[in-house]
């Protein structure tokens, strides 16, 4: 039996003025899901999330949360989503603390054990004016505040960017064990890494399209690693090897190319066959996959497809 | 980081005046264009002896002396006419003009992040504070030009090339005076909000300084800054003793705001925030409270500070009634008992009439800033977490409307009461305080007006919110000077308090404040409907 989506949108369009912000965004996500958005700055990630969230009004589509409509409806469906913005403000004469509890109280819920835990795990001091915090520090009070929270649906908006490793890493954690506890949650991030960790399914957002949606696996086309090698022998026929992109040479023994995830062991056999001396793979950024997804594949000029985009 | 300690100043200074040529520009116009227009007219308005009579007679009550400063022995010509009403005036507005650059230079930029760019670059560590001083010099110079030249054009009968130059000149350095005040504040508190509290606390202070010092004793105004304009005796002496004194106190400013940089940290203050509570106190728990809670010290501020500002005008009542037998004319007439209660009373409706306009325009004020947090705090991205929670626009807006209506009626509650406590201690025939209630309750309709008038840019255009500081300033200048200035009917139509009269010197009308409140009550209905419908924005 299909169970009906946690989010719904279908053919959501926005814009501001004369500039259309969102053209065609189509999504759902279900029941215990963490669903991924990805995409590069200013291509209606948060613009998406702010209309989900009832602060924007759709100029077309529709979008339902637990079934409900986004603006209409905001209310009653805000009772059961924590959210966190990419960009924290807080009251800069409250306190850290005041401001946690607050939230919860909003929420019609109390400050509980575990949102002890919380600051204690994010090394968060309470006590402080929060003219006083950082990026970092006023993040954390608003991922205390949603994670602390009972809720059935949970919205990151790039909730890492400004904390460090270590929080960075807490962070994860928690949102780990929100999926291990069957929650429905919206990731947005443009750090591909967090998003391959954690998301069941992924949607790739770019000039206010969703280009791509999928479960992980479907989309191992997209991702490829970036390796760089160095061999006894000359790599001379590596480039007719199935599955290598992007080869670049500067001597026969020397090679940094692009591979594709499902030619990987062939890949290294190969490799491994001409004596291997260094090896480094790094995992492909955002970025890598835009390039190719849009500039080389379609055999148009990068700059002209990413240069255009708004914010780009 | 260089030698020397103001390397760069002159860069710095010149991207800043790049950045906000049009600002200044505005001021320039504004203030410039407000004295010469007025100097131009004065031949007009008060050129003949009897109209010169009829103003001075006015500007010698104590009503008059406690806006206006004092006048030097007649017999009067224009020019004297116009310095002793233009003096006090601009220099109050040079006060604000100065207060909102200087504070937007040094504070502003530092909460905003730019001055530590600034800083990090290969420039002397004072050198954006010599920067925000030089902008501060520059405008004001070019404002002390703009005052003596236009002067010198408008030719006023009975001026003198000295006397332009001094009146300008002075009010230049007055202002600059303020402006340099505000810097030590910035660097007393660690924000540009609490930094304005501050510099206007003082302001406030030397302000009642100088207007209890002129209607009791003017000798004593020398103590108030502010009173320093005063003792110039533009046309009469020109004296430069209160420009040496301005000058000087300027230096002083000048170093203690380096010293006190010196020993504080970028986006530090002096005064050390004080770490706060751990946990919300039980009693934060909805946008009601949110607002109690943010506005708390405001709220205070506010009400006690116009209960103040009441009461002082309240305690010079009784000099009234002195300077109606000082004058030939009405002491016969006062030779009856009776006629002389009778006429004092009426001088002193009319002067509680006057001061309830200028009590409920500063009432307004904190009541338009709650109100306009829907728009600030949205803008800074303060409200988006709070609209992600269970808390309706509806809800959240009709908050802070009534937060910001129950705010400015008690701050005007507190002003009219402190003026009604303090006249009647003073007075021999204590008043009525019919006369003050009836006062209060005339011009709650106008105060309405202007919240509503808020409450309606907040929720359909919130970036012209500006437009009804705009109309309260204009209404406050119009209804500070009307009476000196004969305004056509028509215009005084143009403002909410054109319509309610003169209470208590005239009877209160209900019609008015039935259809005004009337009105008020539209315009917030109109503006939560906006709310409702409108795109909530982001911080960027």
């Amino acid at each position: 039996m299909q169970l009906s989506p946690v989010i719904h949108v279908s053919h959501l369009q926005k814009r501001f003025g004369k500039f259309q912000a969102l053209h065609d965004v189509s999504f759902d996500v279900q029941p215990g899901e963490v669903f991924g958005f990805i995409g590069p700055n200013g291509a209606g990630k948060s613009t998406t999330i702010r209309t989900l969230l009832g602060l924007l009004r759709a100029t077309g589509g529709t979008a339902t949360i637990f079934g409900k409509d986004v603006f209409r409806d905001a209310v009653s469906i805000h009772k059961n989503i924590a959210y966190v913005p990419g960009d924290v403000y807080l009251w800069p004469n409250l306190t850290g603390g005041e401001i946690i509890d607050l939230f919860l109280r909003l929420s019609r819920q109390q400050h509980s054990k575990r949102t002890d835990e919380l600051i204690k795990a994010f090394g968060l001091d309470i006590g402080k004016k929060a003219r006083t915090y950082s990026k970092g520090n006023r993040q954390k009070v608003a991922l205390i505040a949603a994670l602390s929270q009972r809720a059935d649906l949970y919205i990151f908006d790039e909730p890492t960017s400004g904390l460090d490793p270590l929080n960075e890493q807490v962070s994860q954690d928690e949102v780990k064990a929100l999926k291990a506890a069957g929650k429905a949650i919206l990731l947005s991030s443009h750090i591909l890494s967090e998003v391959e960790q954690m998301c069941d399914r992924i949607g790739i957002i770019r000039e206010g399209q969703i280009i791509e949606t999928g479960t992980l696996t479907e989309m191992q086309h997209l991702t490829r690693t970036q390796i760089s090698v160095t061999t006894k022998t000359p790599l001379t026929d590596l480039s007719n090897q199935p599955g290598v992109h992007q080869l670049k040479q500067t001597n026969p023994t020397t090679a940094i190319f692009a591979a594709d995830s499902d030619a990987m062991t062939a890949i290294t056999q190969y490799l491994a066959d001409h004596q291997i001396l260094t090896l480094r793979s790094t995992p492909p950024t955002l970025e890598d996959l835009f390039l190719r997804y849009y500039g080389r594949e379609n055999e148009r000029p990068v700059n002209s497809t990413t240069g255009d985009g708004p914010d780009a | 980081m260089p030698k020397q300690p103001f390397f760069q100043t002159g860069q710095i200074l010149r991207i800043n005046l790049r950045r906000d040529w049009l600002k200044l520009l505005i001021w320039l116009i504004a203030l410039g264009g407000l004295f010469a227009s007025i100097a131009a007219k004065f031949n007009n308005l008060y050129g003949s002896k009897t109209a010169i009579e009829k103003i001075t007679a006015t500007l010698n009550t104590p009503a008059m002396i406690s806006l206006f400063g004092r006048l030097p022995h007649g017999p009067y010509s224009s020019a004297d006419v116009f310095a002793g009403e233009m003096t006090v005036f601009m220099a109050i507005f040079g006060v604000i003009m100065n207060y909102s650059l200087a504070i937007a230079l040094t504070r502003g930029d530092e909460d905003s992040g730019v001055t530590e760019l600034v800083s990090a670059r290969y420039v002397g560590p004072y050198a954006t504070m010599m920067a925000a001083i030089s902008e501060l010099v520059v405008a004001n110079g070019l404002l002390a030009l703009l005052y003596a030249g236009g002067l010198q054009i408008a030719g006023l009968n009975g001026t003198n090339t000295g006397g332009n130059l001094v009146l300008g000149v002075s009010l230049g350095l007055s202002g600059l005076m303020f402006g340099l005040l505000a810097i030590v504040c910035a660097q007393l508190t660690s924000s540009s909000r609490a930094a304005t509290s501050l510099a206007y606390l003082l302001f406030g202070i030397v302000y009642l300084g100088r207007m209890l010092t002129d209607v009791s004793h003017p000798r004593y105004t020398w103590l108030s800054p502010l009173g320093w304009v005063e003792k110039l005796q533009t046309y009469r002496n020109n004296n430069w003793l209160p420009a040496m004194l301005m000058l000087l106190t300027i230096v002083v400013f000048m170093v203690l705001a380096i010293m006190l940089r010196a020993r504080r940290d970028l986006n530090a203050g002096i005064l050390a925030t004080r770490p706060g509570r751990r946990h919300a106190s039980p009693f934060l728990r909805g946008p009601i409270s949110l607002v109690g809670r943010l506005e708390r010290n405001t709220i205070l501020a506010w009400v006690i500070g116009l209960c103040i500002f009441g009461a002082m005008y309240g305690s010079v009542f009784n000099t009234v009634a002195d300077i109606l037998k000082s004058n030939p004319i009405t002491v016969k007439l006062l030779a009856d008992p009776h006629t002389a209660a009778l006429a004092t009373t009426q001088v002193l409706k009319s002067f509680i009439a006057l001061l309830m306009i200028i009590f409920t325009v500063c009432a307004i004020i904190p009541g338009l800033q709650i109100i306009y947090r829907i728009a600030t705090d949205e803008q800074r991205g303060m409200l988006e977490m709070l609209h992600a929670r269970p808390v309706s626009r509806l809800r959240l807006n009709v908050v802070l409307s009534l937060w910001g209506i129950v705010i400015s009626l008690l701050a005007l509650v507190a002003a009219v009461g402190g003026l009604a406590v303090a006249a009647n201690m003073v007075l021999d025939h204590p008043l009525a305080n019919k006369l003050f209630i009836h006062g209060l309750l005339a011009n709650i309709s106008p105060l309405l007006i202007f919240l509503g008038a808020g409450a309606l840019l907040v929720g359909w255009l919130p970036k012209l919110r500006s437009l009804v500081w705009l109309y309260l300033g204009a209404t406050f200048v119009m209804n500070y000077f009307g009476r000196l200035f004969d305004l056509p009917e028509w215009a005084t139509k143009l403002s909410p308090f054109g319509f309610i009269g003169h209470v208590p010197a005239s009877p209160l009308n209900w019609s008015v404040f039935w259809w005004q409140t009337g009105i008020a009550a539209v315009l917030f209905v109109v503006g939560l409907i906006g709310y409702q419908l409108r795109d909530l924005n982001s911080a960027n």
